[in-house]
């Protein structure tokens, strides 16, 4: 079905060694289920766009080596006639809708093909009941959660029947019961006899589907494991291989210094209205300073408003206490700092440096230097921050904030989309972060990083605290692993 | 603001093509007329907010009406009672203001309420070359995005105390600025070389053929508001209004 020979590529804007693909030999049978696995920046995506032509038709470069899907040379056909073939879902949801309603998006690739409406009406009905979408039709691509996303992107490439599937990180942004359903979509085009190639850090949910696992390092393929070979490797191989585990069974907690003090934080009557409905209702909550706290719980229940409030960005009613006393919402956002899933937002300065200085008072002296070396920035300090690469990008972002004299820290899924070496990384960062802090707090789908990093556990559901426990004993961590292993598996 | 794109379509629908009719022609009222008769503007005014009431957008309506009311109320019973230098600048904001709000209005119509492939096949039926469509379709489609974004951005710079606020404004206005812009247009560009990747390997292009499950057509009420449109304009050309 697809098969790329001898490739060779290299990006033209890149000035390094960095992001090229090095022999690229690989043949991929109709029917079969390909994962492409590796550390950030070893060339998944890059295959991927070999596949779906966006390399060379629009990500320009240096290839040589040839790459046909069903016999065609992608090289002497078009994007469009491309698109036929091989249907692709993207990883970031915000920028794959070319649409700004579900309805139109699900039709989008049909109506680029101009069949008659009568049938993309058709296919598109059928794509809703395959993929179950009956309450997300007629509706606006911005109000969806991720996760509903995914799903809107998946099928709306179905409606157009490529024969090759093509995915790149799809899971980034979902919540565990998201994950079952994209798993589950998944199966039902496995089942279908499509060929599907993912690339992916996550690799639990695919390991009952997968026909083969492609290591890459480096721009080259390494290695090829089948699904028990796969299986078979132990957790130390795959962290020197910088993969996430593959079973969320074998996670055992890292154990975590608890600095935890006496009860320091409280919440009561915290509520936040949208419109009529609370988006958020805490009547009482307790939570001990010196904690990192993981936020849990489903795509949109609340978990950034909560953040949003207590950090003081969002106005609400209610009482928030520090010691006793009362903390009005200004002056928790003059000790509040937020590290943004898209770190691109909040680098303001020209060098890396500045942007550390930017917030330093003459009345505060701050070792600048001291800290650009903890976060291991010092190499960095005159580059344009927006250069940097996305985890130096987020240590800049950690390392402002301690800078500044923050002392509440909040993280918003700070390890999306990242390989088993750049979750540690961050994991240290956080970890030395909240050293200098009161209280740090990290929204969170991933179980792997939680048990590493948190001490404490805030489940939030329906804009309503759940639970909140510390994560000491056997039971709790338990408790936290069946939250996001939704099926028992052996 | 919100600006999430109503996708269904109510008894009153009207062509995109209709909009972009009424936003012209609102545009050029608003410019080569600059004190209307009161009566003229309110009922140029309502064209746009009867569509937009029409979409359920109550809300939306309820406030333009105070708005402009309140605008109206300056220049009938406050602008006549005005002499200083000072009052005088100030009212000439409000008037600013009261030329622009009614294009405003219009433009929140013509985006809330029309769908990407809307402004696909209302452009293709008007002929206009492709290379000119894809961009300006996905310019509307930015719209809402850049909204987003930019919520995200302000809260960042209010954790850094570089937040839009009138103190910034007042004190360092170009540094705020700049601090809007760097990582406005960094995200921005990032979307759209992602959104165009993403639209073209699901076959749109420059030259393909198209059909559109949400054929525009003009309709009865499109020939309504634009004979209405052009009574109005002869009648103001010739000088009656």
């Amino acid at each position: 079905m697809i098969d790329i020979k001898n490739v060779n590529f290299a990006y033209e804007k890149s000035d390094s060694s960095k992001n090229c693909l090095k022999n690229i030999n690989l043949t991929i049978e109709k029917g079969e289920f390909v994962v492409l696995c590796g550390k950030s920046g070893c060339g998944k995506t890059s295959i991927t766009r070999l596949i779906n032509g966006l390399i060379p038709h629009f990500h320009e470069g240096i290839l040589t080596g040839e790459v046909t899907v069903n016999g065609n040379n992608i090289c002497n056909s078009s994007l469009s006639q491309i698109s036929r073939l091989v249907g692709s879902v993207f990883q970031n949801p915000r920028s794959q809708f070319f649409n700004v309603d579900t309805t139109s998006e699900l039709a989008f690739g049909c109506e680029n093909l101009a069949m008659p409406v009568n049938d993309i009406i058709e296919r598109v009905s059928k794509s809703t009941e395959v993929f179950k979408l009956h309450n997300l039709i007629n509706r606006s691509i911005f109000e969806l959660s991720g996760g509903e996303k995914q799903r809107i992107a998946c099928a709306s490439v179905y409606a157009t029947l490529p024969e090759v599937f093509l995915l790149d990180e799809p899971s980034s942004n979902l919540d565990s019961v998201s994950i079952e359903n994209l798993k589950d979509v998944l199966k039902i085009l496995k089942d279908m006899g499509k060929t599907i190639i993912i690339s992916e850090h996550r690799l639990y949910y695919l390991r009952d589907l997968a026909n083969r696992f492609i290591y890459m390092e480096n721009g080259s393929i390494y290695g090829e494991y089948s699904r028990k070979e796969m299986s078979e490797l132990c957790s130390e191989d795959l962290a020197k291989k910088g993969l996430r585990t593959l079973n969320l069974n074998h996670i055992s907690k890292k154990a975590c210094e608890n600095k935890a003090q006496n009860i320091n934080f409280n919440f009561e009557k915290v509520i936040c209205r949208r419109g009529k409905k609370d988006v958020l209702n805490i009547s009482k909550l307790q939570i001990p300073k010196g904690e990192i706290v993981g936020i849990i719980g489903k795509n949109g229940a609340g978990k950034s408003t909560f953040v949003s409030c207590f950090s003081g960005v969002l106005k609400h009613k209610g009482k928030i206490f520090f010691d006793g006393k009362e903390c009005k919402g200004k002056s928790r956002l003059l000790r509040s700092y937020m590290v943004m899933q898209d770190v691109n937002h909040q680098l303001f300065c020209e060098s890396v440096k500045e942007e550390l200085e930017l917030n330093v008072t003459e009345d505060r002296k701050v070792n600048i230097s001291k800290i650009l070396e903890e976060m291991n920035l010092q190499k960095y300090k005159d580059v344009h921050p927006l250069s940097l690469s996305g985890g130096e990008k987020q240590r800049v972002a950690i390392g402002s904030a301690i800078c500044s004299g923050k002392e509440l820290l909040f993280y918003d899924e700070p390890t999306s989309g990242l390989d088993f070496t750049g979750m540690n990384i961050t994991c240290s960062m956080i970890k030395q972060a909240n050293e200098k802090a009161l209280l740090s707090m990290v929204i969170t789908h991933d179980l792997e990083f939680l048990l590493r990093c948190c001490t404490s556990v805030l489940h939030i559901e329906d804009g309503v605290v759940k639970e909140y426990y510390s994560l000491e004993e056997a039971a709790s961590i338990a408790k936290v692993k069946k939250y996001f292993i939704l099926k028992e598996e052996i | 603001m919100e600006f999430n794109v109503i996708s269904k379509r109510t008894p009153l629908w009207i062509d995109p093509r209709t909009k972009f009719a009424m936003l012209i022609f609102i545009g050029i009222f608003s410019f080569t007329i600059p004190t209307p008769p009161i009566a003229i503007e309110v009922l140029v005014l309502s064209m746009p907010l009867i569509f937009i009431l029409a979409y359920g957008m109550i809300s939306t309506v309820i406030k333009s009406s105070i708005v402009f009311a309140t605008l109206i109320f300056i220049q009938v019973f406050i602008t006549p009672n005005v002499t200083s230098g000072y009052g005088i600048f100030i009212l000439s904001i409000f008037g600013i203001i009261r030329m622009f709000f009614p294009i405003g209005v219009t433009a929140i119509l013509l985006i809330r309420t029309t769908t990407v492939s809307e402004f696909l096949s209302a452009f293709r039926k008007l002929h206009l070359p492709d290379a000119f469509i894809i961009p300006i379709s996905v310019m509307f489609r930015f719209i809402p995005t850049i909204t987003e974004e930019w919520k995200s951005i302000s809260s960042a710079m209010r954790f850094r105390g570089i937040g839009v606020s009138p103190q910034n404004i007042l004190t360092k206005p170009m540094l705020t600025l700049e601090y809007m812009l760097v990582p406005l247009l960094m995200s921005t560009s990032t979307i759209s070389e992602e959104l165009a990747a993403a639209s073209l390997s699901r076959g749109l292009d420059i030259g393909i053929k198209r059909t559109s499950i949400k054929e525009v057509y003009l309709g009865i009420i499109d020939y309504i508001v634009l004979c209405f449109m052009f009574g109005l304009s002869i009648a103001m050309g010739v000088g009656i209004i």
